[in-house]
């Protein structure tokens, strides 16, 4: 960086800014060096530091003081937005997601609704004659004495 | 983030604690409208919690893919309403030396940021991010998916065109030699 010259150190100071302290280390020792011989160096690195300054008071941060009510106000939406965490959908979610056993007992589910509603039907009145004829023509079967006689 | 992605509202509110000031800023900075910052900071927010299964933690740094949602936004919505920032802007002096006897503090605040929202999209967020936020040339590359070379052009360019409202007053600074 012996030969580092004004215009080098104008487009440093167009790239990185006037704080010399986060410029990439070489290019920083070059820099100070040529500001601690050159008149000129100086007054650039005076004009970088100004437009830094400036720049500064032109866009301060804003306020914080609104910043909790736009915090609350985004976790509400949030809240909104959250999926219903009671019980059902979250074994149902679970019963979707994975591998394994977890689809085989996805499959399952229709047969035991099948074998609950069964089991939960009552009994067919065996007394009631269309009924009786009505499982007999399902049954492809002939009558049994026994049902026919109403016994 | 990881709790974020597990649906955890705590864990989001950890987040926003300690991302939502500074994207903020950087979105009032960026389109110069305090409103319109909060809205973008909200929906940016809202953004992440929807989309937070698409965050990739061995990719990307959760700072840069929150400031990357965020640039998008303003940017759509800069666009939609362009004609805004241009009204702003004030009338440019009719020559340097008008200028020179116009450069209070205040007045050179107030040009500045007309520069600034007057700058390029690319060089104003390049110039933001590093100048304002603090964030290393290597982040905000990341944010504007270009290279760290590219990014060190967009700030000097930036820099050099701000730099020309400044000049008349630069030029009457008496500097110790």
């Amino acid at each position: 960086m012996n030969s580092f010259n004004l215009d080098q150190l104008q487009q440093a100071l167009d790239t990185y800014g006037s704080q010399l302290d986060t410029w990439p280390t070489a290019l920083a020792a070059a820099a100070t060096q040529l500001v601690q011989s050159s008149a000129q160096a100086r007054q650039l690195l005076a004009q970088a530091e100004q437009l830094d300054g400036a720049l500064q008071a032109a866009l301060p941060p804003l306020p914080d003081d609104e910043l909790p009510a736009l915090k609350r106000l985004i976790l509400t939406k949030v809240q909104a937005l959250a999926p219903d965490n009671s019980l059902l959908p979250r074994f149902w979610q679970w019963l979707c997601s994975g591998y394994g056993l977890r689809p085989a007992l996805l499959a399952t589910l229709p047969l035991a609704l099948g074998f609950a509603l069964g089991l939960s039907l009552t009994e067919p009145d065996m007394a009631d004659g269309e009924l009786f004829a009505e499982l007999t023509l399902l049954a492809f079967t002939e009558p049994f004495e026994g049902y026919a006689n109403g016994q | 983030m990881a709790g974020v992605q597990a649906r955890d509202q705590q864990a989001f509110a950890r987040l926003l604690d300690r991302h939502a000031a500074s994207l903020r800023n950087f979105l009032y900075r960026f389109n110069q409208n305090p409103a319109d910052a909060d809205e973008l900071c909200q929906e940016t927010f809202l953004r992440v919690w929807q989309h937070a299964a698409r965050w990739e933690p061995g990719r990307v740094q959760f700072n840069t893919w929150l400031f990357r949602i965020g640039h998008n936004l303003a940017i759509d919505r800069i666009r939609k309403h362009r004609e805004t920032i241009t009204d702003q802007l004030p009338e440019r002096p009719a020559d340097q030396a008008e200028l020179s006897q116009q450069l209070s503090s205040q007045q050179t605040e107030v040009r500045l940021r007309a520069e600034i929202a007057a700058l390029p999209e690319r060089q104003r967020t390049a110039l933001l991010l590093c100048h304002f936020q603090g964030m290393s040339y290597q982040q905000a590359a990341e944010i504007l998916e270009i290279s760290v070379e590219a990014l060190e052009s967009l700030i000097a360019r930036a820099r050099r065109r701000l730099k020309q409202t400044l000049q008349p007053l630069a030029d009457n600074i008496d500097i110790a030699l």
